[in-house]
């Protein structure tokens, strides 16, 4: 009935993550309680958890990374803790114990702090700066949220019921194989990641079409905030890497619960192939964090000196840069692997190429102060903290891309001190930089900058304690994750770093302090005008915090800079443009569909690591009713009259006033050359037009359309991964069958053709929907539905007669990639079907309603994808294979 | 590492220094440029110049792409040679013959093998001062990286698959060894002792050895390879033979074929993709 779960999995013998859990269990019952009391669920429900708005949404990501920071920081204290005591001792933490605290903080940093923290920030700005109401797609957003919030929960999860992962936060294998790990903490982390992984890659497919088909009239690709181009280059990467993450971590999967053999030290798997997969995700993974915090940091150091980003397009080259060369450099994670001098001095040059780019943008930030009024607030110094940091932590890393260098380097104290100097130092930084930066927009009123800045004093002073041993250390020969040592001189420097990590937690104390007197403080820090910080961006045109529409009426941008040049004319002129004209808006309905989703992915998360199978389905059935119910609401969107719309905007209006009449501190006019004024003959000269050739967001039909290829291309990544696997492992037949005895051409020539010609029944279908003949729709989606059902009976008969000749998944490494490729794709087979039913039903319901028509178009593409695919699969598994 | 006993160490050492040298010779300037620019250009400072629209210089991006291209030329230089230099599979230059040592990491402890002179130790490391060692390296399950930081260079230990690692230690002594990737439970005492002594000390060692203590076979190794944490050092007069290579196998897939990783024999490991 309960799979696994027993009264064992709840710690009765530990007391500390019985306390804290009992502890946390209870704060978060007394939150509840409260907000019960309080009557503020309506509200909380109506404004919050079904809020599809990308400011709340991104608000939410924030606020759960910084509970996250938290979290992780215990973890990271306690390990201080542990290694400043275990000289010539146990310390107070057990192997078992300590060995998950490394895990977890690895992970919630990583996931649920930093990616969390930079996603949230970019939800937050991007559609404000490209002068628009919201992301392309705000339900699949909210999504993303809670699909996210799931899998904290799940990871927090395993503090009072079972355990989490004993085996670093990339669960290499063998160690995470069952064999060696056995309970049920790599699954906790399996689940939590595969659950998140499904709400990160959905942002990414949000942000990649946004950013590209949803800007404000004018705002060409070439005219887009840095911040921007970080976060389209970072969510590029997100498309492009987390589908290797989650084939990876599914083959991961296989094995532990359906016996396959990927990574296994028997009959064939190859552990090191994990290795080369995770990084082939892990490395981009790092840019997908930086390169937002570089955004934030090109915006913040710009505002606060008073000028331009100097080198705009170099930046843009240099981001770009960064965005592809990051694939090509994962196996600097494992020269230690044996791999030859040619391949890691390729790797190891490859990485250092990465320093190019990198410089520049330092350099271009340095000459962005030169000649600036460099204002020393609190966002300020954070990015003046990174860029001294930063070249550190760049330097260090380079010196670990000099393979020789980092043969005694390697999982050294030295590599952990150089991770955290560019993620704390790069990455968080970059958050609390941004933080502060636009908490004025988001709340309305400033951060208190006093306690800001000793926040940030001890911080940063703290950072340095705590982390400049761990370069001696390494160099001390001192290797990661020791639970004890015996070695005399590494005691003193172990010390040391843990006083450091208890000035940063000081310096956290602070942070909570600047956000509690600053709520106390809020009417004296009101932000009245909406631009605090003398900004150059879009997001400052608008009120703070901004009504839910971001702009009555959508900017029209004519350079770079778009709100610098409005405010510079306005300034000059001592007088605002005239009050526009207000159309009626539309506006994404609230849904809970994500929180709803979200809950469904808990259950069957939670089901899966204990092995409840009832509940898996449950939550599996729940998900997919909930997307159902999503699908058949009538009304997605609501309309907000011209008239309510000229009335907010007009008190948006009365605050500048203030502004452009100059009696706003801190705001004063600067001769002003208008937009695009950096020698437009060298950079290619501006297009005739103000609006150069950008009229603004896209059609629905083009947007939806546009994101579900980028989604398939995602898919496609997946697929590559197990087809890699496929093509690694496609010889380790452990002395099982070979493909040449194994696979049966004519079934399979038959599956081929009863696929192909379902697409062709597709494409009628959908000719049929453009001519609005619901009858032929019908026909062609029956036939296309009939024929992939015949695939699938087809494949689980040839699949059927594999296992009973004796060759599954479980005999060889070959037959395990066999059946996980070949099956992925039935997989997909299945969800199309059950697509098709639904859809069908709504044409039946509906008629052709325009989003259902839009829903058609993405299953055909989705069907003559899975075409492509199966075509790939037939000519490269089955007629190689069979090939002599 | 930074007291290196041996050519590997020593001439890591002199890599490391020189591209953090070459580095400094940027970040330092880097470093200092922020907080002066920051300082000279803060907005109370009337003196300094307000360029409110400055923000290109073809002449200054040209500057600023060639400067960082060029360090890394440099270091890209470095790094190319000393991989060639200092790859862990290429012998060591030398008049004496190497020895060959056999690297077993089990759960959690180390497995020395000395096939040449039929005696094995286990936590346990024991060369002659100023010979090269060559070690051919496996592990019995979970993924290990052998490592003696004085000496230089480690490599990770991976069942089925076999990896190689060429020192020498040039001054006597006593020094750390232990386990550089996590792998569980008993990792922290996963480390073990290297006895580097004069050639005619380590032939007595050998005869001692030789003539002590148990005979590590099928059985022994069974009861061996069992998890066990802190193990103390112990020694075995002689070994099952072909020990390693059973090991090995014992992992490997029967048939792996090319491509597999899991070939074995002195063979560097496939890479997967």
């Amino acid at each position: 009935m309960l799979g696994k779960l027993n009264w064992s999995a709840i710690p009765f013998d530990q007391p500390i993550p019985l306390i804290t859990s009992v502890l946390v269990i209870v704060v978060i019952l007394a939150t509840l309680a409260w907000v019960t009391v309080q009557h503020h669920w309506p509200y909380l429900w109506r404004e919050w958890i079904t809020s599809v708005d990308h400011k709340r949404i991104g608000i939410m990501y924030c606020g759960l990374a910084l509970i996250m920071l938290l979290r992780g920081f215990a973890d990271a204290i306690m390990m201080r803790g542990q290694q400043a005591l275990a000289y010539h001792s146990q310390g107070y933490l057990p192997p078992e114990h300590f060995n998950q605290i490394f895990s977890a903080h690895g992970t919630i940093m990583i996931f649920f702090v930093a990616m969390t923290f930079m996603i949230g920030l970019m939800n937050f700005a991007v559609p404000l700066q490209l002068g628009v109401r919201d992301v392309a797609f705000p339900t699949f957003n909210s999504v993303s949220l809670w699909l996210t919030a799931s899998a904290v929960l799940l990871v927090n999860m395993s503090l009072f019921v079972g355990e989490f992962a004993k085996t670093g936060w990339l669960v290499y294998p063998p160690l995470s194989e069952l064999k060696f790990s056995p309970g049920v903490g790599v699954d906790y982390y399996l689940w939590a990641i595969q659950i998140s992984g499904i709400g990160t890659l959905l942002t990414g497919v949000n942000f990649v079409t946004t950013i590209l088909k949803v800007r404000a009239p004018g705002m060409t690709l070439t005219r887009m905030p840095i911040f921007c181009w970080t976060a389209l280059a970072a969510n590029l990467l997100i498309v492009a890497a987390f589908p290797i993450l989650t084939a990876t971590l599914g083959m991961l999967l296989l094995d532990r619960y359906l016996g396959f053999h990927f990574f296994t030290t028997d009959l064939g798997g190859n552990a090191m192939m994990y290795v080369n997969l995770i990084w082939a995700w892990g490395h981009p993974e790092v840019y997908i964090l930086i390169l937002p915090a570089f955004g934030v940091f090109s915006e913040v150091i710009s505002t606060f000196s008073g000028k331009p980003l100097f080198g705009y397009r170099s930046m843009i080259i240099a981001t770009m840069a960064i965005c592809i060369l990051s694939f090509m450099v994962w196996l600097h994670h494992f020269f230690t692997m044996g791999a030859g001098a040619d391949v890691n001095a390729f790797f190891g040059v490859t990485t250092m190429i990465i320093a190019v780019p990198t410089g520049v943008k330092i350099f271009n930030w340095l000459f962005t102060m030169w000649g600036g009024r460099v204002r020393f607030e609190v966002p300020m110094l954070w990015s003046l903290a990174f860029m001294v940091t930063f070249v550190i932590g760049g330097m260090t890393g380079v010196l670990l891309a000099v393979p020789p260098a980092d043969f005694v380097l390697h999982n050294s104290l030295f590599l952990v001190a150089h991770f955290h100097n560019v993620v704390i130092g790069g990455v968080l930084f970059g958050a609390f930089a941004g933080y502060t930066y636009w908490f004025p927009k988001a709340f309305g009123f400033k951060l208190d900058e006093r306690l800001g800045k000793a926040a940030f004093w001890l911080w940063v002073i703290g950072f340095y304690v705590a982390f400049m041993p761990l370069y001696v250390l390494g160099l001390a020969g001192m290797t990661r994750r020791m639970q004890h040592y015996d070695v005399a001189e590494w005691h003193p420097w172990l010390v040391v770093a843990a006083c450091g990590a208890a000035l940063i937690l000081a310096g956290i104390g602070f942070q909570i302090a600047q956000l509690v007197v600053s709520i106390g403080n809020r009417a004296s820090l009101r932000d009245r005008t909406g631009d605090p910080w003398d900004g150059r961006t879009l997001e400052w045109v608008t009120s703070s915090p901004p009504p839910a529409f971001n702009f009555a009426v959508m900017p029209n941008v004519t350079g770079e800079e778009a709100y610098w040049g409005i405010k510079q004319k306005a300034l000059e002129q001592r007088h605002l443009a005239n009050p526009p004209e207000y159309k009626p808006i539309e506006m994404p309905r609230n849904s809970p569909t994500g929180f709803v989703v979200a809950f469904f992915a808990v259950v069957t998360g939670f089901a899966l690591i204990w092995q409840i199978w009832w509940m898996v389905a449950v939550g599996l059935g729940g998900a997919f009713a909930t997307f159902v119910v999503f699908a058949w609401r009538d009304h997605s969107e609501y309309e907000l009259p011209a008239y309510q719309l000229a009335k907010i905007d007009g008190e948006r209006r009365q605050a500048r006033v203030a502004l452009v009449e100059g009696r706003e501190l801190g705001i004063t006019p600067v001769q002003y050359s208008g937009p695009a004024s950096h020698d437009p003959h060298k950079l290619g000269a501006a297009r005739a037009e103000p609006d150069g050739g950008h009229k603004g967001p896209a059609p629905k039909r083009i947007i939806t359309g546009y994101g579900f290829w980028i989604f398939l291309l995602s898919d496609f990544i997946m697929f590559s991964g197990f087809y890699a696997a496929y093509a690694v492992l496609s010889h380790a037949t452990a002395g099982g069958p070979a493909p040449e005895k194994l696979f049966d051409l004519k079934t399979v020539g038959l599956e081929t053709a009863f696929l192909l010609l379902s697409s062709f029944a597709c494409g009628m279908a959908s000719l049929a929907t453009g001519a609005r003949n619901m009858l032929w729709t019908q026909l062609g989606y029956i036939v296309t539905g009939a024929l992939g059902l015949g695939f699938l009976v087809l494949e689980l008969s040839e699949f059927g007669r594999m296992l009973a000749a004796g060759a599954g998944p479980t005999r060889s490494a070959f037959l395990s990639a066999f059946f996980a490729l070949v099956g992925l794709h039935g997989l997909h087979v299945t969800i199309g079907l059950l697509w098709l039913g639904t859809m069908m039903a709504q044409f039946w319901a509906k008629g052709f309603r325009a989003d259902i028509i839009r829903r058609g178009m993405c299953f055909a593409l989705f069907w003559h994808a899975l075409d492509i695919i199966w075509v790939g699969i037939f000519t490269n598994v089955y007629l190689l294979g069979t090939s002599p | 590492m930074l007291d290196p006993q041996g050519p590997v160490g020593a001439s890591e050492k002199l890599i490391l220094i020189d591209s953090v040298a070459i580095m400094l010779t940027i970040v330092v300037p880097v470093i200092l440029a922020t907080i002066g620019f920051a300082w000279w250009f803060r907005a109370s400072n009337v003196r300094a110049t307000y360029l409110p629209n400055w923000a290109f210089s073809g002449h200054l991006e040209l500057i600023v792409w060639a400067i960082p291209t060029l360090v890394i030329t440099f270091l890209g230089g470095i790094a190319w040679f000393g991989s060639h230099a200092l790859d862990p599979y290429k012998p060591l230059p030398s008049t004496t013959k190497p020895i060959e040592i056999e690297v077993v990491s089990l759960d959690w402890k180390w497995l020395f093998i000395y096939p040449n002179d039929g005696i094995a130790t286990v936590n346990q490391l024991v060369l002659p001062v100023a010979t090269p060692v060559h070690f051919r390296l496996t592990s019995s399950g979970v993924m290990n990286s052998f490592f003696i930081p004085q000496l230089g260079s480690q490599i990770y230990t991976m069942a089925g698959m076999t990896s190689q690692l060429n020192l020498q230690a040039d001054r006597p002594g006593n020094y750390l060894g232990l386990s550089a990737q996590f792998s569980g439970e008993g990792f922290a005492d996963m480390h073990f002792s290297v006895s580097v002594v004069p050639a005619d000390a380590y032939v007595q060692w050998l005869d001692e050895t030789k003539a002590t203590g148990p005979t590590l076979d099928g059985s022994a190794y069974a009861a061996l390879a069992k998890p066990s944490r802190a193990v103390a050092p112990a020694t075995y007069k002689a070994f099952a033979p072909g020990l390693f290579d059973s090991i090995l196998d014992e992992t490997a897939s029967p048939a792996a074929g090319a491509g597999s990783g899991g070939s074995g024999a002195d063979q560097p490991p496939k890479k997967a993709m």
